[in-house]
């Protein structure tokens, strides 16, 4: 039996995979605002919906001159990464909770987060009026919006926090847990926006066999490998593996749980 | 009236065919000096359709410029040396001349304003801007006390250019926008100064209502409509013809409130521009032969705004010139949304650049945007009969 996350953050997670521009279908790259660039478009600083990035990909291709007619998906996203349009890890995860929440009628991600006290008027101010932007992935996995949970309970919509390579966390949503008649999962999907994979970055759904749940995710089965034989989440996994680990949003926490009942065959 | 009119008529004949005369000459001196648009460091040659502009000439507002000169300079002399000869009945009836004295001073300003914009544009070097922190450690750390005390005095203006580079004014190699706005606040010194201080006007007209008092808010607004005109025609100055053929008929409009008012020397102003930039437009239509450039956008737009003052209609500016401030609106919204908010609120700014991106044609915006001018043009004008 599978269970999913609801049909509207699928369909937003298909929409990220399956960009749709100028009759050509790409897959949103991985982009990070390493640069911290400021008071620029969100869909420029690596948090922009999928409207935004199509909109923004056709008028950079206006302007730069990128035909799109004999271009092939890898070119469009090339030209894509060239142009700093992509979406970075807690972009995606922020954005298909935000859309989860609307769509139940609970508000937006920034009503429900718990935001440090300890901001300033200004940062409140400027939070207010970019919110995604400031929803990293420490804020969203860290204790006061999340709870650890167990990997035999882990349901869709529970993130998988990992550290960054090169700092920070990685965040991913698990999107799909299939179990077995004993309501164990034996296997579950995740969507990230990874930088690894090459060419191939962004936007990817893998996969993890549960061998076996009551153990802690290092011992389980990372698929979709890199170049090499590792799968870079798993590596990421490993690195201070303490601080990471399975988490539930505790904004979401009732609406994840429900899920569980709502499986449907495989 | 009937006298007005076809003086009217006679100095929009007369400034056109005058204007048609040397327009070549200059059309050539331009080429030859090579003043024209160049592809690098152009930011909108990004645009397409934008490299078929360069290597056309960028200052030929001068053809404009220099009609209305030669006109309002020969009615000086005319004034001073021939005054009520008889010889021109029309000149001999513009009794108060000197009227004209601070339009045509703040038109000056501007164009000499815009001359040097698109000179040092063309054969200028590429300026930076300095950072404030860079600054201050330069301050702290530099060997000549001197060079430290400098940077010290002039960490301010340094800190004003880094605001307009924040707001996405890039420096390119003219001169930028903070002291691009420092002069023109000077020239709409000169306005405030003649329409507040001089002739202690408080108050404006408006349909309906009449005059308004508004007093210390008038110098506000004088210098409002001053800097805004002319920043505003300089941004619709963006595709062929498009300034030159909405500001047709927003000079048509206060010519024909001059001719009611019989304001002689508005009536004559007016139609010396408007004749003038009928040849401008005659060589700017698609595909152009020369562009406005800043030293005609900046110049018309000031001085349309200073006929709009002199003749007591400031009110009705933003509606007959809506063009205008569609343009200006459009590009500070999309600064402020995509600044505050991460997000376009048009395809681009200016607003005609908008449409272009969306796919309607070059000759199709510029068309529409006349026709919107003159429909309001023709409501200002309906609202000034109010």
């Amino acid at each position: 039996m599978i269970a999913m996350l609801p049909t509207e953050v699928q369909n937003l997670i298909n929409a990220y995979l399956n960009l749709e521009i100028n009759g050509k279908t790409v897959r949103t790259p991985y982009y990070r605002n390493v640069k911290r660039v400021r008071a620029e478009l969100r869909s420029l600083v690596g948090k922009g919906t999928p409207s935004e990035i199509i909109e923004e990909t056709k008028i950079y291709a206006k302007l730069r001159g990128f035909k799109f007619r004999k271009a092939s998906e890898q070119d469009i996203r090339k030209f894509m990464m060239s142009q700093g349009l992509g979406i970075d890890c807690s972009g995606l995860v922020a954005h298909l909770y935000d859309h989860w929440l609307m769509s139940i009628n609970k508000g937006t991600l920034y009503q429900s987060l718990n935001f440090s006290q300890r901001r300033s008027l200004y940062k409140r101010f400027v939070t207010w009026l970019r919110p995604i932007e400031h929803m990293g992935a420490n804020l969203l996995s860290s204790k006061q919006n999340s709870d650890p949970v167990d990997l035999c309970d882990i349901c869709p919509g529970d993130m998988i926090r990992l550290k960054g390579l090169r700092g920070g966390h990685h965040l991913a949503l698990v999107t799909e847990v299939t179990y077995d008649d004993e309501q164990k999962p034996v296997s579950f999907r995740y969507v990230q926006s990874t930088p690894y994979y090459g060419d191939q970055n962004g936007v990817r759904i893998s996969e993890v066999k549960v061998v076996d749940c009551d153990k802690s995710l290092r011992v389980q089965e990372w698929c979709d490998p890199d170049e090499g034989d590792t799968c870079p989440a798993y590596k990421q996994l490993l690195k201070d593996f303490e601080d990471n680990g399975s988490r539930r949003p505790k904004f979401l926490a009732d609406e994840i749980t429900q899920l569980k009942s709502r499986q449907v065959s495989d | 009236m009937e006298f007005h009119v076809e003086r009217a008529l006679t100095m929009i004949i007369a400034a056109f065919l005058l204007s048609m005369a040397f327009a070549p000459f200059v059309i050539n001196v331009l080429y030859k000096w090579k003043i024209v648009r160049h592809l690098k460091d152009d930011f909108s040659s990004i645009i397409p359709g934008r490299q078929k502009k360069f290597g056309k000439p960028i200052m030929g507002g001068l053809i404009p410029l220099i009609t209305v000169m030669i006109f309002v300079l020969f009615l000086w002399v005319y004034r001073i040396f021939l005054a009520d000869s008889g010889l021109f009945p029309f000149l001999d009836s513009i009794i108060d001349s000197r009227s004209l004295l601070a339009p045509i001073t703040v038109f000056l300003i501007m164009a000499i304003l815009g001359g040097i914009d698109d000179v040092l544009n063309i054969f200028g070097v590429k300026r930076t801007i300095r950072t404030v922190k860079k600054q201050v450690k330069l301050a702290k750390v530099h060997k000549s006390f001197i060079k430290r005390i400098y940077y010290w005095i002039t960490l301010p203006v340094t800190a004003y250019k880094n605001i307009w580079y924040a707001l996405g004014s890039y420096p390119g190699k003219g001169i930028h926008a903070g002291e691009k706005i420092i002069i023109q606040l000077v020239a709409a010194g000169i306005a405030v100064w003649w329409i507040y201080f001089q002739q202690g006007i408080s108050s404006v007209w408006l349909p309906w209502v009449g005059n308004v008092e508004i007093g210390i808010f008038m110098p506000v607004l004088i210098t409002l409509a001053v800097v805004s005109t002319s920043n505003a025609v300089n941004f619709a100055d963006g595709m062929d013809g498009l300034a030159a053929g909405t500001m047709l008929p927003a000079f048509l409009a206060f010519l024909v409130f001059a001719i009611l008012d019989g304001q002689v020397s508005y009536i004559y102003v007016n139609s010396v521009v408007m004749g003038a930039m009928f040849t401008y437009l005659y060589f700017n239509i698609k595909p152009a032969r020369i562009e406005l450039g800043d030293v005609g956008s900046l110049s018309f737009g000031a001085l349309l705004a200073m006929v709009a003052l002199g003749q007591g209609k400031i009110m009705l500016l933003p509606v007959i010139g809506l063009v205008y401030v569609s343009e200006v609106a459009s590009s500070f919204l999309q600064g402020v949304v995509r600044r505050l908010m991460g997000r376009r609120l048009f395809k681009m700014a200016p607003l005609h650049y908008h449409f272009q991106i969306i796919g309607w044609s070059e000759e199709k915006i510029v068309e529409r945007f006349w026709i919107l001018a003159i429909v309001c043009a023709v409501f200002g004008m309906w609202l000034g009969l109010q």
